[in-house]
């Protein structure tokens, strides 16, 4: 009789014996890959190569040099979202990417110095031919389309990437002049340096191409910056009031395409000292873009009209403005600071690193955030 | 059963009506129930349940499409279109066809078969397409029947009601496309599609219309770059349009070239850039941007907007050039059959009178 309850013990150990062939990369390092390119359809460049690329690391050629397959590969690679989103997006089964390795179901890089890297994918470090060519916008996977249509190819190089390091790749275009396409390689430090957690860090890129801005004042353009600006931060809360930071010189922001990260700069995560400092309340980030020899209480433009590239707000959080010229709402409630349900607290706000991108008249906001404990309900 | 009830009073008749009433409706109704129960010629016929016709039926029994029958039936395409597919087909309606002067089957008994059946297959793609299944693009490249690339556009929206173009014809609106048929789908278009497999210079050469442009362009130095992989985009002013400017075999030849400026033949060919442009395009991109200052660069001094019927012709904004040396809209020679002329290396327009005027643009 004895023997019965051991048997169940026995089938439910054996039941219990599943193998999980978790995917490891050796010597992984891990890329993020955006496409900044813009287009803006005339009859000047209708046949131009349009901004819908794959991206495809250490191609495989056949006899005669056409690409047939690649060991990474990033399809359907849309122009990138306004705001680069924290995580991937898991629930978002659209095919057209707005980033790589966006949902792609590829091994995601690990938390490092407890910055959450799950929109980083992981790929082996060391030397690697990087492809990124434009495609047709359509729902063929690249290696399906007709060999002539996989012939568009923008960029051709090799790169080292070094062992646990942090990569943005942009697609940029080089210059206003030419339009050649360049991919620019970023490698971050973000995850190095030791940031306080109740600080909010932001740092600033003009990665327009050589005589945008020119170009832009000629035609007189509605938002975008001139090649040298300075960025000053505006905390507003509920309904526009001040929050006690009102125009702080945060950096002076220079076009270059130049791969080297600019300084992160700081704001607090708490401004409002009367806040129950685990969430901050409804709160927006004002971004002021202004060239020099102004500043924000002492320029003549007012907001919402064209200004040869003077002047540029960036409206970052839950206040809606009567004219901004961007406004990226981020965290629906609080901007750059994300408030989610973590441990007891349904909200509880959290500081995140972000990096401010503007590319031939789009603004772009990465948001990077730190690792924060699960809810409990 | 009425045999008892005979010769019998009507009070035996009363007794005996109850006695038997009862059982004699429960038979009534057991018969009534018994005979529904028949399912005799109860079912639709099996080709009325049957999906909607071939497309070979449909254009058969279209009196719309009587012109595209004929010549479906003068190339031996038409039983073809019965089979099993699946097909696409771009089908020009009889007044599509008139736009082209075919007005009765008769202008197609005198067509070469071969090429007829040639550019019929051009029309068809082996693959079921509707509407909504086209990428949200300009030009794209479906390759039809006959091996050679279809350029649909449809920049605006990717929806059922969308403005299509292929070739620069307009697909006409619901319930004129996405006609839903067993081995395909069909689509009218309002006017034929122009293709043949040669080169834009081949063309030319071979035209009875083109000998002066064709003149032109070798005394220019031009002649050669009509034969490139392209795309191009070229315009041919017909020999009317050069006797028209006082231009002819003799005084062409007798032009020094580099007398004048390069534009005033190089904005035939759009000084070789490569284009590919159809006269749908303008309306288009001007309907997706809003901007209707859409102009294509032709040549250093000037720029083109190609549209459907006519050619303008502007200016930009090169100060060395003197001005007013343009009659500023050009008609395509030939109505609506002269323009969206598709070729291996390009489109071809026939236009009928001369860009730019010949004296304004000598050297001086």
């Amino acid at each position: 009789m004895k023997v019965y309850p051991l048997l169940f013990l026995l089938i439910l150990a054996f039941t219990a014996c599943r193998k999980i062939d978790y995917p490891t990369v050796p010597n992984a390092t891990y890329i993020r890959v955006f496409n900044d390119l813009q287009f803006a359809l005339s009859l000047e460049n209708k046949d131009d190569p349009q901004p819908f690329l794959v991206f495809m690391m250490d191609p495989v050629t056949d006899a005669k040099g056409a690409i047939t397959g690649a060991t990474t590969l990033g399809d359907f690679l849309d122009q990138r979202d306004a705001w680069a989103r924290p995580y991937p997006d898991a629930g978002n089964t659209s095919l057209w990417q707005k980033e790589y390795p966006g949902t792609y179901k590829v091994k995601a890089a690990p938390i490092l110095n407890n910055f959450d890297l799950s929109s980083w994918a992981q790929i082996p470090s060391g030397q690697h031919r990087i492809v990124i060519a434009t495609r047709p916008r359509n729902n063929t996977p690249f290696f399906d389309l007709q060999p002539r249509l996989r012939q568009n190819i923008l960029v051709d190089t090799t790169l080292q990437l070094d062992t646990k390091e942090v990569y943005t790749m942009h697609v940029l275009q080089q210059s206003a002049v030419t339009r050649k396409t360049a991919l620019y390689v970023r490698k971050e430090d973000f995850w190095r340096q030791p940031f306080s957690d109740s600080l909010n860090y932001v740092n600033f890129y003009n990665l327009s191409a050589e005589g945008y801005a020119s170009d832009a004042i000629t035609r007189n353009e509605l938002a975008f910056m001139r090649d040298t600006m300075h960025a000053y931060c505006t905390l507003l809360g509920e309904g526009g009031i001040g929050l006690g930071i009102d125009g702080l010189l945060m950096d002076r922001v220079v076009r270059s395409q130049d791969p080297h990260v600019t300084p992160y700069r700081s704001f607090p995560l708490f401004p409002d000292t009367s806040t129950s400092r685990i969430y901050t309340g409804p709160m927006t980030q004002l971004f002021t873009f202004l060239a020099p020899g102004y500043g924000p209480g002492n320029h003549p433009f007012p907001e919402g009209y064209p200004n040869l590239g003077n002047f540029l707000t960036l409206y970052c959080g839950s206040y809606r403005a009567e004219n901004p010229y961007v406004r990226i709402p981020c965290d629906l409630r609080t901007g750059l600071v994300i408030s989610v349900h973590s441990g007891i607290h349904n909200p509880q706000s959290f500081a995140t690193v972000n990096t401010i991108e503007f590319v031939n008249g789009k603004t772009f906001v990465t948001t990077i955030q730190r690792r924060y404990d699960p809810p409990i309900y | 059963m009425i045999l008892p009830f005979i010769n019998t009073r009507l009070t035996d008749y009363m007794k005996v009506m109850k006695k038997y009433l009862l059982p004699l409706l429960l038979l009534l109704v057991v018969c009534t129930v018994l005979a529904g129960c028949g399912k005799k010629g109860l079912l639709v016929k099996e080709e009325r349940n049957a999906p909607v016709r071939s497309m070979g039926d449909f254009i058969r029994n279209n009196y719309d499409l009587t012109l595209l029958t004929a010549a479906l039936q003068k190339t031996g395409l038409l039983d073809s279109l019965d089979g099993p597919g699946p097909f696409t087909m771009m089908a020009p309606d009889n007044k599509a066809f008139g736009e082209i002067g075919i007005t009765s089957p008769a202008d197609l008994d005198r067509m070469n078969t071969d090429s007829l059946r040639f550019v019929l297959k051009y029309h068809i793609l082996p693959l079921r397409l509707y509407a909504t299944d086209i990428p949200n693009q300009m030009d794209n490249a479906f390759l039809a029947l006959n091996g050679y690339d279809m350029y649909i556009s449809n920049p605006l929206e990717q929806r059922v009601d969308a403005t299509i173009y292929v070739n620069g014809a307009e697909i006409q609106r619901t319930p004129k496309r996405d006609v839903e048929l067993t081995n395909g789908a069909l689509h009218l278009i309002d006017r034929p599609l122009r293709f043949q497999p040669i080169t834009i210079q081949e063309f030319i050469a071979g035209h009875p219309q083109l000998t002066l442009f064709t003149a032109a362009m070798k005394k220019f130095q031009l002649w050669d770059g009509l034969k490139e992989e392209g795309p191009l985009t070229v315009f041919a002013p017909v020999n009317e349009a050069f006797l028209q400017a006082g231009l002819t075999e003799d005084s062409i030849n007798r032009m020094n070239p580099q007398n004048y400026y390069p534009d005033l033949f190089g904005i035939y060919p759009m000084s070789f850039r490569k284009r590919h442009i159809y006269s749908c395009d303008f309306s288009l991109i001007a309907g997706l941007s809003g901007n209707y200052n859409q102009w294509a660069t032709a040549s250093p001094g000037y720029v083109l907007k190609p549209r459907d019927g006519d050619v303008q012709i502007g200016e930009s904004s090169s100060p060395e050039l003197p001005a007013a040396t343009t009659p500023g809209v050009v008609n395509w020679a030939g109505g609506r059959a002269g323009g969206d002329l598709t070729f291996t290396n390009g489109i071809l327009y026939l236009v009928d009178q001369m860009f730019l005027y010949t004296d304004s643009l000598k050297i001086k």
